[in-house]
């Protein structure tokens, strides 16, 4: 792939193989579990019985609640990467003088940040969401071969309730990236001010403001803000008519712009 | 011809009050290698700094007649900068670096930085942490020639590199890179290694431009006078700005001096760049 923006992308993903790692191998971990777990219940259950079935979900809801939950599971991970990708992304580039290499070139500071954030929103989201998708008929195949009477306890491969779990998922992804639109901006602000510990700089301010505000005025209103903030969407159509969150874009923005800012006039190599 | 560089009372403050450059003025035109020599903390990296838009500044500045500070990403497509060795990042692979710089520089030739690598030890699949600081300069070296800047600006290039590996590095500049429309600024500690490629020199002292010549005029206005110790006294009577004692036998450097003057009392010369340099310094030391 030529083109400015597929370079810096890949450029990102050399640096932090993690971000591309994380989902395979938790995809990968999750296949390995489904592959033991059916074995298991194979050989000493011998199959589904009459008990369980009546607990069962019916097919399209067992299918959503799948998607979901593996879905989750890889998000999780995805999270952690991401959240350690961006304290890192502006801070690493000066503590090892490589800003010197990258701004002798002809690349802006508006294309570079764009693009570690749209790693961050766009192409790590999208990338676990499609192990996801792959991941999840896997799964169930391998369930579906190993386990006698899964298919008929499930109802059979539903592919009009497989896309419309998936439609799901899609909707609650984009509106979760949305609403953590803010956070990653805020992150890569961190990143691009500190001097030693992006870590810090990310977290202190709100740890400092949190017990100040217990302190003094005995409320809780920065730890709640804080905490619906790290909390990803859960309804996407409920969360696309709160304000806040298109607030929190505008304010994204308003942060990404002061990022722009540093990263170019900012010389401490 | 519009000049490459041309910086009128060009000056920067650090926070904290430290002025590290203080309303220079200079211009450099094509086809030239000019010399930016200075000691530590003269002002030389900021100069470079502000020339590659890499720090604010004040005053007047173009580079190839764009403003560097508002104008750096499209400045760097006809401008290439190797800084010391340390900056190519340690996790960055062969192949990958030259993946990078072709996917975001119009006129990068892959073949010809691959062609350059091939005589090299640098190995495409090696990662930039397992290659000597030489092979690292290498590989720099590989990119930009494979470039073909307007401008190639290089700052202590060389740094703790063998004596093996600076030679072949100016070498290839010359061969592989140097023409008649292409133009170096270096700086560099090791003046000796390079004097004999400068057409130009400047030396900043305390961020002001002290001299600011061509090489090859320097004869006109600096000489050099070997004298026995019979005719010092009469040669110190022409006031030298700076002397020093060799085997027996004492070098003065003299500043506007005629040579008429000067021929009887010994043997006149003209001054290598390092030995004017160092009189310099030494006059403002005393």
């Amino acid at each position: 792939m030529k083109g400015v923006y597929p370079t810096l992308v890949r450029r990102e993903l050399w640096e932090h193989r993690w971000l591309w790692l994380a989902p395979l191998v938790t995809a990968g971990i999750l296949i390995v579990m489904t592959v033991f777990g059916v074995v298991m219940a194979s050989s000493h259950l011998g199959g589904f019985n009459a008990a369980w079935m009546r607990r069962l979900p019916d097919g399209a809801i067992g299918m959503r609640f799948g998607l979901v939950g593996l879905t989750t599971q890889l998000f999780s991970i995805a999270a952690l990467v991401v959240t350690f990708y961006l304290l890192d992304c502006l801070y690493a580039e000066r503590k090892d003088r490589s800003i010197l290499f990258w701004k002798s070139l002809p690349v802006s500071d508006f294309q570079t940040v764009l693009s570690k954030y749209g790693v961050a929103m766009v192409v790590l989201p999208l990338g676990t969401f499609l192990v996801a998708t792959i991941t999840y008929p896997l799964t169930y195949a391998i369930s579906a071969v190993g386990l006698p009477g899964f298919t008929q306890l499930t109802g059979g491969w539903d592919s009009g309730a497989w896309l419309a779990a998936e439609g799901y998922v899609l909707a609650g992804l984009v509106a979760t990236m949305l609403w953590y639109a803010p956070l990653f901006a805020w992150f890569m602000l961190a990143s691009v001010i500190s001097s030693r510990s992006p870590y810090l700089i990310a977290s202190l301010p709100v740890v400092v403001l949190g017990v100040c505000e217990g302190l003094l005025l005995h409320s809780g209103y920065v730890w709640r803000f804080a905490g619906s903030r790290l909390l990803p969407v859960v309804n996407a159509s409920e969360a696309v008519m709160r304000p806040s969150l298109w607030i929190g874009l505008a304010v994204a923005a308003g942060m990404l712009y002061i990022v722009m800012r540093l990263r170019r006039y900012r010389d401490d190599t | 011809m519009t000049p490459i560089i041309e910086a009128r009372g060009l000056s920067k403050k650090y926070r904290g009050g430290k002025q590290a450059v203080a309303g220079v003025d200079f211009t450099v035109g094509a086809g030239r290698i000019v010399g930016l020599i200075g000691r530590n903390g003269a002002g030389k990296t900021t100069v470079i700094k502000s020339l590659l838009g890499l720090t604010p500044y004040e005053g007047y500045l173009r580079v190839l007649g764009r403003n560097p500070a508002a104008e750096r990403d499209l400045l760097m497509r006809e401008v290439s900068f190797i800084a010391d060795v340390a900056v190519l990042p340690k996790w960055l692979r062969v192949r990958d670096a030259l993946s990078y710089v072709e996917g975001v520089h119009p006129s990068f030739n892959r073949e010809r930085a691959e062609q350059f690598l091939s005589i090299t030890d640098v190995k495409p699949t090696n990662k930039v942490r397992q290659l000597s600081k030489g092979m690292v300069t290498q590989l720099h070296l590989a990119l930009v020639l494979a470039i073909r800047a307007r401008l190639l600006v290089l700052d202590e290039p060389t740094l703790g590199l063998d004596l093996l590996v600076r030679r072949r590095f100016y070498d290839t500049l010359l061969n592989d890179y140097m023409d008649d429309e292409r133009t170096i600024l270096v700086t560099t500690h090791q003046v000796e290694e390079i004097e004999h490629l400068l057409t130009d020199v400047m030396f900043i002292e305390q961020g002001s431009i002290a001299l600011d010549t061509p090489v090859d005029q320097i004869g006109e206005r600096y000489a050099q006078l070997i004298v026995r110790p019979d005719q010092l006294a009469a040669a110190r009577s022409l006031a030298p700005f700076s002397e020093r004692a060799v085997l027996g036998r004492t070098v003065l450097f003299y500043d506007g001096v005629p040579r008429e003057q000067l021929a009887p009392l010994g043997e006149l010369g003209t001054p290598s760049i390092a030995d004017l340099f160092v009189a310099r310094m030494q006059k403002e030391a005393a």
